[in-house]
């Protein structure tokens, strides 16, 4: 039962993607509209999966790689519909952003459901309702850094383009290089938020689960280096006025480091947080 | 008659020239000289084109020659390039350049400059129903490509590629500061363009010369002056250099530095004078100079190759229907209906420019005004000619019919539906709808309509079902609908759906100028239908027929002549023909009863001014109205001191 509610969820994914890819392609108003009904249906769906879950398993679904997948693709998308609703409608009518995001996700709920084992047995310390919010925090953030991180890769191919004068596919369909700026900001604002409270909540539940600081983990100090990337992107914003291709960067090398601490580190080094 | 285009490249014209020509009067002894039916000038930057139709084609000398004794061009010691195109290329031409969809690196801007033109043209009294024709032509054209093709969307003017860069940096240009050194007049196509889309701060640098002084007669803008290394780009985003002079200062090296200073944010930098390199170093830093600009309209004008081969396709089938036009003898028709006069050619235009899109109209005007000739006008020049028109009249069907009609049943939804029922609505899929008589519509259909023009769907009576539906819905009524809906007599939010286009249509009072075209179309159909040879009207039964004033406008100048068709003996109608009431009423148009109390004097010069706006201004018209000669006219015009 879980497993089908899980292939269904995985082809509505699916579906809402090709919507927003067609509008990406065809720029057809009724792909569009299509899309953003569908989003709302998934987004519902999805969020009804993960409440039947946890009235069933009496914890938050983040303990197993397969979970913390699925639980991070329902956050993602849920942060950038609310992005879509927010900023992007007031600004245009353009939803190319999701043809780029939303596929990502289908992909990453397809591992999710492939790497799913019923009755997984769950360790004790990932049931503590500090570290359940550590870990939803964190995806959380990870999610909109994930935007941020995508919004600034659409910003670097564009700016690329107009630079190059070789004007194509992404000139002729993608809004403007401010629109990803603000996109991105925003979703950095969001993510430095949730990692700051998600880093917070981790200490707490460090130092009463583990008697060792956890300074010597590679993947907390990578984390870390993470974060203070994006406080830089966050002051330098503020303060000094950045913006364009330079905050798209130091968003891009920020990504970069989240993503090495999830797969180089998990198969190279041991970690404490092996559970990813 | 023949069609031709003169082409004098060497003589720049200007359209402010033209204008003042038309209000010295200059224009017509030109037309005259040459016996010119129509002519169109259009002054160009660099160059001045006259379209002209007539039935005899002159040569260049003597067209140059007239142009220079009218002072309508300079005269210039240097012969200018010239050349003349005729008939279909010249057609061609015209086409392409009314309708915007020339690819012609010489046609920049032409589209508007050509509307701009046109208009002062017509104003002017040079154009007639052949050009207008091509015109009406051309604004279909235009909408079709705009609706159906890409190539609107492809920029191929400088201006426009720079701001369309521009706006994929920015986004909006709302706040957006532009700096721009050195003062060319071309640098100000460029301006507008940008200020067109929103910029509003516009700052002017310059060197420690003279401080320039209106440089951009149509820019608002400030200004800083410039000297050393002293350039403050901090606010700026955009930067435009048009001048080689001050371009010193902006010499790639000292401009970088001041880049990297500000290499914060994303700026704009455009070359006009191809003098800088700036390679991309700075992240945010997005230079282009002038080749750069030519190589991307060189990209945008191969990619619109698909849709200029389908518009030359669309080209040549209209210049064939012009032809065809040409050669029917009827000039004076457009898509079905007759009319010479401006206020009719006004209406021709507007349905050309709406027919492509699938706006609701309003159609509005008394009886008999042709309502319905004009709702399938539009029909036929949409996209959805192939599909249905369907006619309602909604005063004629009774109103518990009504909705069954128009929006179809369910089986068993009252008594005698034994059947399901298809409605207009659906029977009109993919086509058209025209509620004549919208005003007769009851309050509960009024809301069925309402919510069909708000979300494309109707519902059949007794069924649950909606029903999609892709109908554009033409409305008419002869009913002051504003007025019904302050008394509550009409919803107001139904009346603002309908009325997104009002289209109201002259009575044939306002336009006596077309009776003895419509006269002579219906005496043919007739004549046709009743087997006789009726070929003319006599002189006193066209007077009689002018003079009336048809309060059942057309239609009821259609049955008269249906009416004397009928009766006529011989080759002519004479007034003996025409219905008692014609004649009769011929001396009192009940136009004078309003005047009350007032001297002789007053009277006639009232009636001078009503005559004359009647009858716009047309002399001839107007003396056969009051009964006088010209001259006696002119003298009383100048007595009364009235004037256009």
């Amino acid at each position: 039962m879980v497993v089908t509610a899980q292939w269904l969820l995985w082809s509505l994914y699916g579906i809402v993607s090709l919507f927003y890819f067609r509008d990406f392609l065809y720029k057809q108003s009724s792909d569009r509209k299509r899309a953003q009904q569908l989003i709302i249906v998934l987004l519902i769906a999805h969020a009804a999966y993960i409440l039947f879950q946890f009235i069933d398993q009496q914890r938050i679904l983040v303990a197993t790689v397969s979970e913390a997948l699925s639980t991070f693709v329902w956050l993602t998308a849920l942060i950038y519909w609310m992005l879509e609703r927010g900023i992007i409608k007031k600004q245009t009518a353009d939803r190319s952003m999701g043809a780029f995001i939303l596929p990502v996700l289908w992909i990453l709920f397809t591992i999710s459901n492939v790497t799913y084992k019923a009755n997984e047995p769950v360790a004790d310390v990932l049931q503590d309702v500090s570290f359940e919010i550590h870990v939803m925090a964190m995806l959380l953030s990870y999610g909109a850094f994930a935007i941020s991180f995508i919004a600034s890769l659409l910003h670097t191919f564009l700016a690329r383009e107009i630079k190059k004068r070789d004007l194509h596919l992404f000139y002729s369909r993608l809004p403007s290089l401010a629109f990803f700026d603000k996109i991105s900001n925003a979703a950095v604002d969001i993510g430095l938020l949730f990692a700051t409270l998600g880093f917070v909540l981790g200490f707490y539940s460090a130092l009463e689960v583990w008697d060792s600081f956890l300074l010597s983990d590679p993947k907390f100090l990578v984390t870390l280096a993470s974060w203070l990337v994006y406080c830089i992107h966050f002051a330098g914003r503020k303060f000094a006025g950045w913006s364009g291709q330079l905050v798209a960067s130091i968003s891009l090398a920020g990504f970069g480091l989240i993503l090495f601490s999830f797969i180089i580190i998990s198969l190279l080094f041991t970690s404490l947080h092996r559970f990813i | 008659m023949k069609i031709a285009l003169y082409k004098f490249l060497g003589i720049p014209g200007s359209s402010s020239t033209l204008m003042h020509l038309a209000h010295t009067g200059k224009l017509s002894p030109f037309a005259a000289s040459l016996h010119l039916d129509e002519w169109l000038p259009l002054p160009n930057p660099n160059s001045f084109d006259i379209f002209v139709v007539a039935d005899k084609m002159q040569s260049y000398t003597n067209v140059l020659a007239q142009l220079q004794e009218n002072q309508i061009i300079e005269k210039k010691n240097t012969q200018p390039d010239e050349y003349i195109v005729t008939g279909r290329q010249a057609i061609e031409y015209f086409l392409q350049l009314a309708s915007g969809t020339s690819v012609d690196p010489l046609a920049d801007n032409a589209f508007e400059k050509f509307q701009e033109n046109y208009a002062l043209a017509n104003e002017a009294g040079c154009l007639g129903p052949v050009i207008q024709h091509l015109f009406q032509q051309s604004v279909w054209l235009h909408e079709k490509a705009r609706m159906e093709t890409d190539f609107f969307k492809y920029a191929v003017q400088e201006q426009s590629v720079l701001r369309e860069l521009a706006q994929k940096i920015f986004g909006s240009l709302q706040n957006g500061v532009i700096y721009i050194a050195g003062f060319p007049h071309e640098a100000e196509n460029y301006l507008v363009e940008l200020r067109n889309h929103g910029c509003k701060k516009i700052v002017t640098l310059h060197g420690q010369d003279a401080m320039p002084e209106d440089v951009f007669p149509q820019i608002q803008c400030s200004f800083q002056q410039v000297d050393g290394n002293n350039i403050r780009l901090s606010d700026c985003d955009a930067l435009l250099i048009f001048d080689t002079k001050l371009s010193k200062i902006f010499e790639a090296r000292k401009l970088s530095q001041q880049l990297a200073k500000r290499n914060n944010r994303p700026l704009l930098v455009f070359d006009w004078t191809n003098n800088l390199d700036m390679a991309a170093r700075h992240a945010n830093l997005y230079f282009y100079n002038r080749s750069d600009l030519a190589k991307i309209i060189e990209h945008n004008q191969a990619a619109r190759g698909n849709a200029v081969k389908t518009i030359n396709e669309w080209i040549n089938k209209e210049i064939d229907s012009f032809h065809s036009w040409l050669a029917s003898d009827n000039r004076h028709e457009f898509a079905g209906i007759i009319g010479s006069t401006k206020s009719m050619q006004h209406v021709f235009e507007l349905i050309s420019r709406i027919a492509r899109t699938n706006i609701t109209v309003l159609i509005d005007g008394e009886s008999g005004t042709g309502k319905e000739l004009v709702a399938r006008a539009i029909h036929r020049l949409s996209a959805r000619q192939k599909q249905e028109f369907v006619a309602v009249n909604c005063g004629a069907i009774p109103e518990n019919l009504l909705e069954s009609e128009l929006f179809g049943h369910v089986r068993g939804s009252f008594t005698g539906a034994i059947s399901d029922k298809m409605g207009l609505f659906e029977f009109a899929q993919g086509g058209t709808i025209f509620l004549d008589e919208i005003a007769e519509l009851a309050p509960h259909l009024q809301v069925k309509l309402l919510r069909f023009l708000q979300e494309n769907e109707i519902k059949r009576v007794g069924s649950n079902e909606m029903i999609r539906l892709d109908v554009r819905v033409l409305a008419a009524t002869n009913k002051n609908l504003s007025q019904l809906v302050n008394e509550g007599a009409f919803r107001s939010d139904l009346f603002y759906r309908l009325n997104v286009l009002q289209l109201t249509l002259p009575t044939l009072r306002e336009r006596r100028q077309d009776i003895p075209l419509l006269t002579n179309h219906f005496l043919e159909k007739f004549s046709r239908k009743f087997q006789k040879n009726v070929s003319a009207v006599s002189k006193d039964a066209m007077d009689a027929l002018v003079a009336y004033h048809w309060p059942g406008n057309i239609r009821e100048l259609e049955n008269a002549i249906e009416h004397a068709t009928a009766l006529a003996i011989g080759k002519s109608l004479s007034p003996y023909d025409l219905p008692a009431a014609i004649i009769k009423k011929e001396k009192q148009n009940g136009r004078l009863h309003n005047y009350g109390k007032m001297s002789l004097r007053e009277l006639e010069k009232n009636y001078i001014l009503e005559t004359l706006d009647e009858f716009e201004w047309d002399y001839e018209f107007v003396c056969k109205q009051l009964g006088i000669g010209r001259t006696t006219l002119w003298r009383k015009l100048k007595e009364y001191k009235i004037s256009k």
